[in-house]
C-alpha cells in the first residue's frame, strides 16, 4: 500500500496525545523518510495533535501528568525536525521572549506555550521563572522581541506584570513590542486592564493569538 | 487501640511535645465530638503587614517573629482554637527556589514555636505543609527519595517545635500526599490531615495531576489520613457543592477552606471578591455536610473566623 500522508498525521498526532514518545520518534522518521517536509509534518502531525491536548487539558478530559508526557513526545519528535526546520524556515515566524515574573516559579504552562510556539515556527527566548523586572527590560531591548510573554500562576504574583508594562513604557520600549500575558489566575479582563495586547487562556489560544499578532504587527 | 499502641502514641506526644503536657483529646477525638474553628489565611494576613510578592513568607518565622505571631494571637482573638504554622512552603526542596534549603529545619522549628507560643495549651498548633512544588517521576523529575528526605525533616522539625496535628494542604497530587502521611506515620501518631485543591470542570472535580474526588479522599484515607477535605482553589460557593461529594466518600471527619472568593486587581493589589458575610451565607451547609473542621483558605482574615464563630456559638 502507498503511503498515506492523512493516515500517518493522524498516527503522528495520537501518538502526542497518548504521550508515546517512542512512537511520535518513529513516525517523524518514518514521515521524513517518505518524503514529506518538516514543516507539514509538524503543524499536520505532531502540533494537531497537541492542540488536542490543550484542548482537553482545559475541558479537563485530560490533566497534567498526560500533558507533560505528550509535550516530551512532541519535543522528541521536533528533535529529529530540527535540522531540516533551520534549513528551509530560514524566516522565523518572529521572535518571542517569554518568563515567569517575579515571584512566581511555576513553569509547566509557559513550557507548554513555548514548546506550542517553537512548534510553530516562532523563535523562543525563554527567560524562565521569577524574571526581575530589569531582565524582562534588558532582554526586550538586547533581543528586540515582536512579542512579549508573561505568565503568572499565582494571583499574587499577576501585580508583577502590570509593573514589567508600565517599566517598558517609561523605557521608551513598549511600542516596539506586542505583550501577551496568561497563566492560571489571568483573564481577559485583567490584561486590559494593566494594558496588554492581548490573553490567552491555553497554549494552543497563545499560538494563534501570536501568529495574528506578528501578521498585523 | 491496643495497650501497646497507647504507649507508642503517648510516647510520641510527650517526646514531639517537649515540655508541654498531653491534651486531654487529641485533634481527631473533638472533630469527631464537634466541630472545630480554624484559622483563616497567613500570606493574605502577611501581604497586608508588608510581606512582597517574591519574597518567601516562612523566612518571616526569622525575621519578623513577632508579626507573624501577632497574625496567628488575631486568629485566636477571632475565635479560633486550631492554627496552622507559617510553613506552607518549609520543605528544603521548596525552599531551595530562594535559597534557603539550608535553613528549613531552623524555618520550620521556629515556625512551630511561633504558633505554639501565640496561644494556650487549649488551642490546637498544626505544622502546616504544603506541595513540595515539583512533579515525581516519571511525570516530572522529583525522586521519591528526596521527597522522603525532604518531608521529613519538616516533619521533624514542627514536631519538635511542639506541634499537636500535622497538615498537608492544597495537595494536588494523591501519590505525593499519601507518600507524606506514610512518612509523618513513621515518625508521629498525632493526628494528620489530607487537604486536596480541586478545579471544577463539566466533568467534576479533579485535581491537577486528574486525582477525582473519590481516588483523592479514599486514597488519603487508605494512606492512614485521620482528617480529609479540602482548601484554596475555590470560592466557598462552588465548594460548597464539592464538600457534598466528599461527604458521599469519605468516612472520615472532613476539613474545609474556601477563598474568599476569586482574586481581582484593585490599585495594583490583590482583592478577594467575597466579604465575610457572604463567605458565611455558605457555611451553614458545611457544616450540614459533615465539615468538622472548617475555616478560611486565601483571602480570608480575622473578619471571617469571627464571624465563623459566631454562626457555630449559634448553632451549638
Amino acid at each position: 500500500m502507498a503511503f498515506d500522508k492523512q493516515v500517518h498525521y493522524e498516527l503522528a498526532a495520537n501518538s502526542v496525545i497518548d504521550g508515546n514518545q517512542e512512537r511520535a520518534v518513529e513516525l517523524t522518521q518514518e514521515a521524513l523518510d517518505n518524503g514529506i517536509t518538516a514543516k507539514e509534518f509538524l503543524d499536520n502531525g505532531l502540533i494537531s495533535g497537541m492542540d488536542v491536548v490543550g484542548a482537553r487539558f482545559r475541558d479537563g478530559d485530560m490533566f497534567l501528568p498526560e500533558v507533560l508526557l505528550a509535550a516530551r513526545a512532541m519535543k522528541a519528535g521536533m528533535e529529529l525536525l530540527k535540522p531540516e526546520l533551520s534549513k528551509t524556515n530560514a524566516k522565523s515566524a518572529g521572535k518571542v521572549v517569554i518568563g515567569t515574573v517575579n515571584g512566581d516559579l511555576h513553569d509547566v504552562g509557559k513550557n507548554i506555550v513555548i514548546y506550542m510556539l517553537e512548534g510553530a515556527g516562532f523563535t523562543v527566548i525563554d527567560l524562565g521563572v521569577n524574571v526581575a523586572m530589569e531582565t524582562f527590560i534588558s532582554e526586550v531591548k538586547q533581543h528586540k522581541p515582536d512579542i512579549l510573554g508573561l505568565s503568572a500562576f499565582l494571583t499574587t504574583t499577576m501585580p508583577a506584570m502590570e509593573k514589567v508594562i508600565e517599566s517598558l513604557q517609561e523605557n521608551q520600549l513598549r511600542k516596539q513590542v506586542k505583550i501577551i500575558v496568561g497563566g492560571a489566575p489571568v483573564t481577559e479582563c485583567f490584561a486590559n486592564e494593566i494594558g496588554a495586547d492581548a490573553f490567552a487562556e491555553d497554549a494552543g489560544t497563545a499560538v494563534i493569538v501570536c501568529k495574528k499578532m506578528t501578521k498585523n504587527g | 487501640m491496643n495497650d501497646i499502641d497507647y504507649l507508642v502514641d503517648l510516647q510520641v506526644n510527650v517526646i514531639s511535645k517537649g515540655d508541654d503536657t498531653v491534651k486531654a483529646k487529641t485533634l481527631l477525638e473533638v472533630a469527631q465530638e464537634r466541630t472545630v474553628l480554624f484559622d483563616g489565611g497567613m500570606g493574605t494576613m502577611l501581604f497586608e503587614k508588608g510581606l512582597k510578592q517574591g519574597d518567601t513568607p516562612e523566612l518571616w518565622n526569622l525575621n519578623y517573629p513577632e508579626i507573624v505571631g501577632d497574625v496567628h494571637r488575631e486568629y485566636i482573638k477571632a475565635g479560633a482554637e486550631a492554627i496552622l504554622t507559617n510553613t506552607f512552603g518549609g520543605t528544603s526542596i521548596k525552599l531551595t527556589d530562594s535559597g534557603l534549603h539550608d535553613r528549613a529545619a531552623e524555618i520550620n522549628l521556629t515556625g512551630a514555636r511561633i504558633a505554639r507560643s501565640a496561644c494556650s495549651d487549649e488551642n490546637y498548633v498544626i505544622g502546616d505543609i504544603g506541595p513540595i512544588g515539583k512533579i515525581l517521576e516519571p511525570y516530572g523529575d522529583l525522586k521519591e527519595a528526596d521527597l522522603v528526605a525532604s518531608l521529613k525533616e519538616q516533619i521533624k522539625s514542627l514536631l519538635e517545635g511542639g506541634v499537636d496535628a500535622l497538615i498537608f494542604e492544597t495537595q494536588i497530587d494523591l501519590r505525593e500526599a499519601a507518600i507524606g502521611v506514610q512518612v509523618a506515620r513513621n515518625i508521629t501518631s498525632l493526628p494528620i490531615i489530607v487537604s486536596f485543591t480541586f478545579n471544577k470542570f463539566k466533568r467534576g472535580f479533579f485535581t491537577l495531576m486528574g486525582n477525582s474526588v473519590q481516588d483523592a479522599i479514599q486514597g488519603a484515607e487508605n494512606a492512614g489520613a485521620d482528617i480529609v477535605g479540602t482548601n484554596c482553589g475555590l470560592d466557598s460557593h462552588v465548594m460548597k457543592d464539592l464538600v457534598k461529594e466528599i461527604n458521599a466518600v469519605a468516612s472520615l471527619p472532613i476539613y474545609a477552606k474556601a477563598n474568599a472568593g476569586s482574586p481581582e486587581l484593585v490599585d495594583g493589589n490583590v482583592r478577594y471578591a467575597q466579604s465575610a458575610d457572604e463567605y458565611i451565607k455558605d457555611m451553614p451547609e458545611y457544616l450540614n455536610s459533615g465539615v468538622r473542621l472548617i475555616g478560611g483558605c486565601c483571602g480570608t482574615n480575622p473578619a471571617f473566623v469571627m464571624a465563623l464563630n459566631q454562626l457555630l456559638s449559634k448553632r451549638n
